[in-house]
């Protein structure tokens, strides 16, 4: 009960607009008449009128509140609920009834509608399409001139050539340690790892749950911010500067996007934004039409992410947040956290 | 997500990097087609040990010859990933073997060639020549710049989300 107002936010009272129709209605007054059909409630103090140290006579006296009789100090708590919130307690028995009415109702209503809707599926949903420009109408013929060239198989991965990432620098971690305080003791969470990653190799990183998968990765990618990590991690020989996480990348587990940007759009910010300031806007538009073509996005460039509900797929969605990463053009190493996994966000939170 | 898709990111992904991205990527129980697809393998253990760091190899071939000599034989059609993750206790069975598999891999010879590798690797980065195109700074593009693209962006979120503005200026 306290659960559903803190929700829904508010009871309407009786008597007003929505209260008949409203399950709460019933259910805060049947609540209501419970409790106060068995007390008596006392006048005292200023609820008397006139009151004062000299006025001794009830029955020169006259109670305030609303369900009093004369003479009486005494307030009936079935009276005053009724009188003052049309709370009847003869009514809580018909209120549990319609309660349960509703109730039922909303279960037939659910059950017969999650047959028709489906909601949040992680197949084909709404998708919304931003009209094309000029400019865009333009960059997706070439997009689908493209595509039909690779699906003929004129230009077998020459994508992949064109779309090349020239940094040959290596990622090195020896006798790496990461401790974290936990209750006054130090908890070891990776132990001794030894590793390398070298560019044009794509490396796996597996282990049950719980076996530090996802800290590893933080811990490499610079994220972890407590703890203690020992060991050296290099880039070439030497140590991470502060340029490290420019030149990295890193896909979450949870795809959080602005909702109402296109695909395309997405790409652009995180290329302007991310790449070095000295390459033009138009090297960067050329790059982001690069990796939406690498990524086989060119059906949905133009659509908005959107929600799941409304809104690209899960698996369209994670093809977004690797673009939006790449786009950021990461030319020492590329984090992932559980591709194929593809968790809705929406649930996961 | 389902097969089809999960096959077709690890697919990108293998594109990358043919094109010479380097990428370290975490993964749950990938299947036959999905595994194969990996270069190198970092495998970890409960409490963050290492068990395996290296090379896959076709049809899984040199990660099947290191649990072979380490007592663990995993039959020729089975999913070495999924062989291996039982094989060391993180599924639901218990681990095959005595000992182990994270001081097996402290003893390894293949730990010791991993020590080497990085030691070469990095010998050969230190004589390459510098690259001066490296970025410095904690951020690509100047203030100014960052304040005008999100600026942007945010007016555009606006314009596009018509309900919160209306509400916000009719309502309260």
């Amino acid at each position: 009960m306290v659960g559903t107002v803190v929700f829904l936010g508010q009871v309407f009272p009786p008597n007003e607009m929505f209260a008949n129709n409203s399950p709460l209605a019933y259910d805060f007054s049947s609540l209501m008449s419970n409790e106060f059909s068995n007390i008596n409630l006392t006048c005292a103090g200023n609820n008397l009128i006139p009151s004062g140290p000299t006025y001794t006579d009830i029955a020169n006296q006259v109670c305030t509140l609303q369900g009093a009789i004369t003479g009486t100090d005494l307030v009936v708590g079935s009276d005053y609920i009724s009188k003052t919130f049309s709370y009847f307690p003869k009514d809580i028995w018909r209120n549990f009834g319609i309660i349960l009415a509703f109730t039922l109702l909303f279960l037939v209503l659910n059950g017969l509608l999650s047959e028709v809707i489906l909601y949040g599926a992680s197949g084909r949903t709404i998708t919304f399409f931003q009209k094309e420009n000029k400019e865009r109408k333009a960059l997706n013929a070439a997009l689908a001139k493209k595509r039909s060239e690779r699906k003929r198989g004129d230009t077998h991965d020459s994508e992949a050539e064109k779309l090349s990432i020239e940094s040959k620098r290596v990622l090195t971690w020896e006798a790496l340690n990461y401790d974290v305080p936990v209750k006054g003791k130090k908890l070891r969470l990776l132990k001794d790892i030894y590793g390398y990653v070298k560019p044009g190799e794509l490396t796996a990183l597996m282990g049950a749950s719980g076996a530090g998968k996802t800290t590893l990765l933080d811990v490499l990618a610079n994220r972890k911010n407590v703890g203690v990590i020992t060991g050296d991690v290099l880039i070439d020989a030497k140590p991470r500067g502060i340029e490290f996480q420019r030149g990295t990348a890193y896909c979450e587990q949870i795809d959080v996007h602005e909702d109402t940007q296109t695909v395309r759009e997405a790409l652009r910010f995180s290329a302007y934004l991310r790449q070095p300031y000295h390459v033009s806007k138009e090297e960067k538009d050329a790059y982001v039409e690069q990796v939406i073509s690498l990524l086989e996005m060119e059906g949905i460039a133009d659509a908005e992410i959107g929600n799941p509900v409304v809104g690209l797929s899960v698996a369209e969605r994670k093809r977004v947040t690797i673009g939006v990463e790449l786009a950021a053009k990461p030319e020492l190493l590329l984090f992932l956290d559980e591709p194929s996994s593809g968790i809705l966000y929406l649930i996961s939170l | 997500m389902d097969s089809q898709s999960a096959y077709n990111i690890i697919r990108f992904l293998r594109k990358l990097a043919q094109a010479g991205q380097a990428i370290l990527c975490t993964i749950h129980q990938p299947n036959d087609s999905l595994f194969e697809q990996f270069d190198r393998l970092l495998l970890l253990q409960r409490g963050g040990q290492t068990v395996y760091f290296g090379e896959i190899g076709e049809d899984a071939c040199v990660l099947r010859d290191y649990f072979k000599r380490n007592g663990a034989v995993c039959p020729p059609h089975n999913n070495p990933a999924e062989f291996m993750l039982e094989a060391i206790g993180a599924g639901s069975r218990p681990r095959v073997g005595d000992r182990d598999w994270a001081d097996i891999w402290r003893d390894s010879p293949e730990l010791e060639e991993v020590k080497k590798q990085i030691t070469r690797l990095k010998d050969e980065r230190k004589a390459a020549p510098l690259d001066l195109k490296a970025g410095k700074g904690e951020y690509a593009t100047p203030l100014m710049y960052q304040i005008k693209v999100v600026l942007r962006r945010m007016n555009l979120t606006f314009w596009r989300s018509p309900n919160y503005g209306i509400f916000r200026h009719v309502c309260c």
